[in-house]
């Protein structure tokens, strides 16, 4: 990984950090949901910190430039982010119908006394 | 056993009269109740003016979510039976009191009116045919049942159902799934001859764009019933 990749990396993990802390600051966003994304991006400066991690990484599963190394970590965390907004969505999407439902019953209730 | 027939409906304005007709004349002295899921027509107001027992959803949740409204009703008011009846007009209820003999008797934990045993009345598309051919196979492949309409809407179920039902219910094309559910219970389904008709007026709920996707997700939804007997879904 050459250095000019290196600082680019580290200042988009700065301030991807920052947006998302002061973003949980101001409470635009849950802290129960910004966890995966503070470790993505504190992942972010870490690998660009050190690149022997990526180096280790690329030849673990041989990837050939780590740079590549670098994106597929990168993606990976990603989809981890995606999948439990997915996990999210759908829990949320159950608890909206038992309440559509929760309501339904009730207004039903409230018309058969009166 | 105290008995109820409870009808989903979503914009089913021009239907739903005859449907309840229907119902008071071939099928009388059973309580129902319609499941108005969140119609943007003229079916609530229909309800409403006509005095029929209704229950509103605030917005559509879909054909599962609103069944299991009507589940969760029958098991909070202690009904022993409950009938699940299509508000498009494509059910006939005078097969009702036949299906609701054979669970008084204890006979099956459900019954499904199927329009292909005797195959009188309106025995839908050819491809629509082929794809309930299809799950046919695929859920005899994986319980060994043989259910020859595993779509239709038209079914009754016990209390031990209705208690199951209220408190998890597949939710996008819950009709084949829910077989598989029952079987890997060690419930009993059995079939009954139904005549059906088509569908007057308005739409089905599967239109063509969607079948592909139907197909996929019931498909999907079958064999994920097969692998996890208990599966856990997100519910209550």
């Amino acid at each position: 990984m050459n250095l000019r990749l290196q600082i680019s990396i580290l200042l988009i993990g700065f301030i991807l950090l920052t947006s998302i802390l002061k973003m949980v600051q101001k409470t635009k966003l849950e802290l129960k949901y910004s966890i995966l994304w503070i470790v993505s991006s504190v992942m972010f400066i870490i690998i660009a910190a050190f690149p022997v991690i990526p180096d280790w990484f690329a030849n673990l599963i041989g990837i050939i430039e780590p740079a590549n190394a670098v994106f597929l970590v990168l993606i990976l965390f990603e989809l981890g982010i995606n999948l439990n907004l997915t996990i999210t969505v759908s829990k949320q999407t159950n608890k909206v119908k038992n309440m559509a439902q929760y309501i339904a019953l009730m207004e039903n209730q409230n018309r058969e006394k009166s | 056993m105290k008995s109820i027939i409870i009808i989903p409906a979503y914009n089913e304005q021009d239907n739903i009269l005859d449907v309840i007709n229907d119902i008071e004349q071939n099928a009388a002295g059973y309580h129902y109740m319609v499941i108005n899921d969140g119609s943007v027509d003229k079916t609530g107001l229909i309800l409403r003016e006509n005095h029929i027992p209704h229950i509103n959803l605030p917005f559509n949740v879909g054909i599962g979510g609103a069944v299991q409204t009507g589940y969760k009703y029958a098991f909070e008011k202690g009904y022993d039976i409950v009938v699940q009846f299509d508000g498009d007009g494509q059910h006939k209820a005078s097969f009702i009191p036949e299906m609701i003999n054979i669970l008084e008797e204890g006979n099956a934990d459900m019954v499904i009116g199927s329009r292909f045993l005797d195959k009188r009345g309106y025995q839908s598309t050819f491809i629509r045919r082929l794809g309930i051919k299809y799950f046919r196979f695929l859920i005899w492949l994986l319980s060994g049942l043989g259910v020859s309409d595993s779509t239709s809407g038209f079914r009754a179920c016990n209390r031990k159902i209705i208690e199951m039902f209220s408190k998890n219910y597949p939710q996008d094309y819950p009709e084949p799934e829910s077989i598989m559910i029952l079987k890997q219970k060690n419930l009993k389904v059995t079939e009954v001859p139904v005549e059906m008709k088509k569908r007057a007026r308005g739409n089905s709920s599967i239109n063509r764009s969607l079948s592909v996707y139907y197909m996929v997700k019931v498909t999907l939804a079958i064999i994920l019933s097969r692998m996890r007997p208990r599966i856990r879904r997100f519910s209550n």
